[in-house]
């Protein structure tokens, strides 16, 4: 065992001494810092809410109304109006205010017009008490099932049971928001008579389990979670700047490490042969396997070295220009049917080492290669064209040529964060049989090279 | 009878069907440096490398200081160092950060044990300096300083001294010869540079077309070849008058070089009688005889020769 770990020192002092690797690990450090400055640099909405509404925007409506004069104009402008001296832009006013206009439209009876005053007070007022109590008592009427009306009149009741006032933009409020939106598609799809099967299936369950999560935050008052959409974010400008947007954006650098880790991985072996370096290798009083297994640790030790340096760039990099804003933040996420708090740093070093599956397997096969054929060349060219251009390749056995044996290959496997959220080119993508595929593709790679390193002549 | 450090037994290998090496069988012994000879393709390199584990062997066995390399090979190449074909070390790393490598790899070898070989290979002034800025002279006393580090019991070098200057060649000579018998190292060194060896080696074993032909000492390599007969060069001013007046020795024993050079061949127990005979008649008849002396740098040369010449001189 200590023989074995000199050994790896050995690999290690050699890639060390070698400027090529600095060069590389420079450029790619260099490349996270300026990224991450990138990231930050790009514009974004603020605080993830805006409205379209404005008074500026009801002026110029009314203007456009009574210049055009289609059929209804006096009645929109007056509820132009109404909005513009009660400062409607958004909320439940807005809302409360859209119900009562269509409530207006028709010639009123008595009811109506009663429940035409009760809105018009409760807006004025700003009593948003009366008008959520107004809807539970409206939803008496149209729901008749005791059950559906429990689901509609959930988001009513909680705010009025905990006496928590719907501000617009306010997280506690799109929270409340969203999880009574999911409760009523969640009872719906219960109660369809189209079973529940494949995507429909799964959709329900994601529905369910934001509803757990939204449940917890609601009671934890838990404002922000840790999530990996960095990508989404990057793609939207929909985002608040902190350590974990920047952690998330930056696991899309890891297949730059991925590129290092090839240059290495293909040189390991097939460098001491072309130097011929080799003979004076092999003859020591060390088994073959031994080099060969030391070289392939000290590959895969670089790969976690320089991605756990990725990670601690980016933290460092989010962290500095958000002023460690929601640093204490946790994912939370379903499992079992509980929910689950897992802390930031855990869950996102859990997606780093997810998106170094791709560079860590194209490693080992330039690693192969480069045990087999000797030459750094081929291992290093093969395994860059196998990493880059996998997805495409993906691609286009899936949708453009429809093979399925497409399935079993290592490229249609890789990505195995979609895999498991269902996202697989191919039907029926299950995360176990992704990970399958890749174990045995990796067990032929080793023993390969294997095969290439230790059995052949030299 | 010394120790038995290096014992090739039965060995056998083939490339495909094409047999490389047939039933090689011999021993070397602590304290002598043996020779490896054969011409290029017999085999040699091919030999040393499965001695020292970079090929596999397909039949028969090698043992080192009693160790089989097929059983135990860890422990057999542990009583091991060499240097096969070129010295080619790590280019980028200076010479003391090559022999750290090396010295990582193999057990209880510290810093001094490190220093002491550099002085001994006469590498301690360049130690630090970059391989790849080395002459091949340095690069090979830098594979032997390696070879050395853990006090190896059999020190096998391959050709080593191709390409070096006649300087070094004899540094590595007296390096080599030290270590044998002051040290006690059995020495292994191949070679086709027949007049090197001669100077260089205890005993001889001679490979042509992947067999053995012998193992022998260097005299008796010599006399086994050349038998009782010796070979005098003569130098003259005029080789055609010269050789008339050399009555005592029959025609085909002498010949004529060119105009001033002959040479001739006389039985050992005769040697004095016509030699000096030579001499005197030369003198007496007005030949100016300027050099008369036994041929010194043909012995080993015409040995391998006379040996090897069933090959054919095809490469098989």
């Amino acid at each position: 065992m200590l023989k074995f770990l000199r050994l790896m020192k050995n690999e290690f002092i050699k890639l060390s001494l070698k400027l090529s690797t600095w060069i590389m690990i420079i450029i790619v450090l260099a490349l996270c810092i300026g990224y991450s400055v990138l990231c930050y640099a790009i514009p974004r909405y603020n605080a993830g809410y805006y409205t379209v509404n404005s008074a500026s925007g009801y002026k110029s409506e009314i203007e456009y109304l009574e210049d055009v004069k289609p059929d209804d104009w006096k009645e929109q402008v007056e509820n132009y109006q109404f909005l513009l001296d009660n400062q409607i832009y958004d909320g439940w006013r807005y809302g409360a205010a859209q119900e009562m206009f269509s409530l207006k439209t028709d010639n009123a009876d008595k009811e109506t017009a009663e429940k035409i005053g009760l809105i018009r007070k409760a807006i004025e007022n700003n009593d948003w008490k009366m008008y959520y109590q107004y809807r539970i008592d409206e939803n008496k009427a149209i729901y008749t099932d005791e059950e559906e009306r429990e689901v509609q009149n959930w988001g009513y009741k909680y705010c009025l049971d905990n006496n928590i006032e719907p501000i617009a933009g306010e997280w506690k409020t799109e929270v409340i928001d969203e999880l009574a939106q999911a409760k009523i598609s969640a009872y719906q799809a219960e109660n369809s008579p189209i079973p529940l099967k494949g995507d429909a299936e799964r959709e329900y369950s994601t529905l369910k389990d934001r509803i757990k999560v939204n449940e917890y935050r609601l009671e934890n008052n838990i404002e922000y979670i840790v999530e990996d959409d960095g990508l989404s974010a990057l793609l939207t400008g929909d985002f608040t700047f902190n350590i974990w947007i920047m952690l998330s954006m930056g696991v899309q650098l890891v297949s730059t490490i991925g590129l290092i880790v090839i240059i290495i991985a293909g040189g390991i072996v097939a460098s001491e042969f072309s130097a011929g370096t080799i003979k004076f290798l092999l003859i020591n009083p060390v088994t073959r396997g031994k080099i060969l297994v030391s070289k392939y640790a000290v590959v895969i030790s670089i790969s976690f070295i320089l991605l756990l340096l990725m990670y601690i760039i980016f933290g460092f990099m989010g962290g500095i220009l958000s002023g460690f804003k929601d640093i204490g933040a946790s994912n939370l996420s379903v499992r079992n049917g509980k929910v689950v708090e897992v802390s930031g740093f855990l869950f996102m070093a859990k997606t780093y080492l997810l998106a170094s599956i791709n560079m860590i397997v194209m490693a080992t096969l330039a690693f192969t290669i480069s045990s087999l054929m000797r030459s750094s060349a081929v291992a290093i060219g093969v395994s860059m064209f196998a990493m880059m251009g996998g997805s495409l390749i993906d691609t286009i056995l899936s949708q453009a040529l429809k093979v399925d044996w497409g399935r079993y290959l290592i490229f249609s496997n890789i990505d195995i964060v979609n895999i498991s959220q269902g996202n697989s080119l191919y039907e029926g993508q299950t995360l176990g049989f992704a990970i399958a595929v890749i174990v045995v593709h990796m067990v032929i790679f080793l023993l390969t090279a294997w095969d290439g390193f230790v059995r052949r002549e030299v | 009878m010394a120790t038995s450090i290096l014992q090739i037994e039965n060995l056998n290998k083939y490339f495909g069907k094409r047999q490389i090496l047939h039933d090689i069988s011999f021993e070397t012994y602590a304290g002598e440096v043996f020779g490896f000879l054969g011409p290029n393709g017999a085999g040699k390199t091919t030999t040393i490398k499965i001695a020292v584990g970079l090929l596999s062997l397909d039949e028969g066995d090698i043992k080192i200081n009693g160790i089989s390399i097929k059983k135990d090979f860890e422990g057999a190449i542990a009583h091991v160092g060499g240097i096969v074909e070129n010295p080619e070390l790590y280019k980028h790393m200076s010479g003391m950060q090559n022999l750290k490598q090396y010295a990582r790899m193999r057990n209880g070898i510290d810093q001094k044990r490190i220093d002491e070989v550099v002085e001994l290979v006469g590498l301690k002034n360049r130690i630090n300096d970059r391989v790849g800025k080395y002459s091949l002279g340095m690069r090979q006393r830098l594979g032997v300083a390696q070879a050395l580090l853990h006090h190896p019991k059999l020190l096998i070098l391959d050709e080593p001294t191709n390409g070096l200057d006649p300087a070094g060649i004899k540094g590595l000579r007296d390096i080599l010869k030290n270590l044998a018998h002051e040290e006690n190292i059995s020495v292994l060194v191949s070679s086709h540079l027949m007049s090197e060896m001669e100077l260089m080696c205890d005993r001889v074993g001679i490979i042509t077309n992947g067999k053995l032909i012998g193992v022998k000492t260097v005299e008796e390599l010599i006399s086994s070849v050349a038998g009782d007969m010796l070979t005098y060069k003569i130098k003259v001013d005029n080789s055609e008058k010269a050789i008339a007046l050399m009555d005592n020795v029959s025609d085909e024993n002498k010949k004529i070089i060119d105009e001033t050079h002959i040479e001739i061949i006389v039985g050992k127990e005769m040697v004095d009688e016509i030699v000096s005979g030579i001499a005197y008649k030369l003198v007496t008849n007005g030949v100016r005889l300027s050099m008369l002396c036994p041929s010194e740098n043909r012995k080993l040369e015409d040995a391998f020769m006379e040996i090897t010449k069933n090959g054919g001189g095809q490469i098989a």
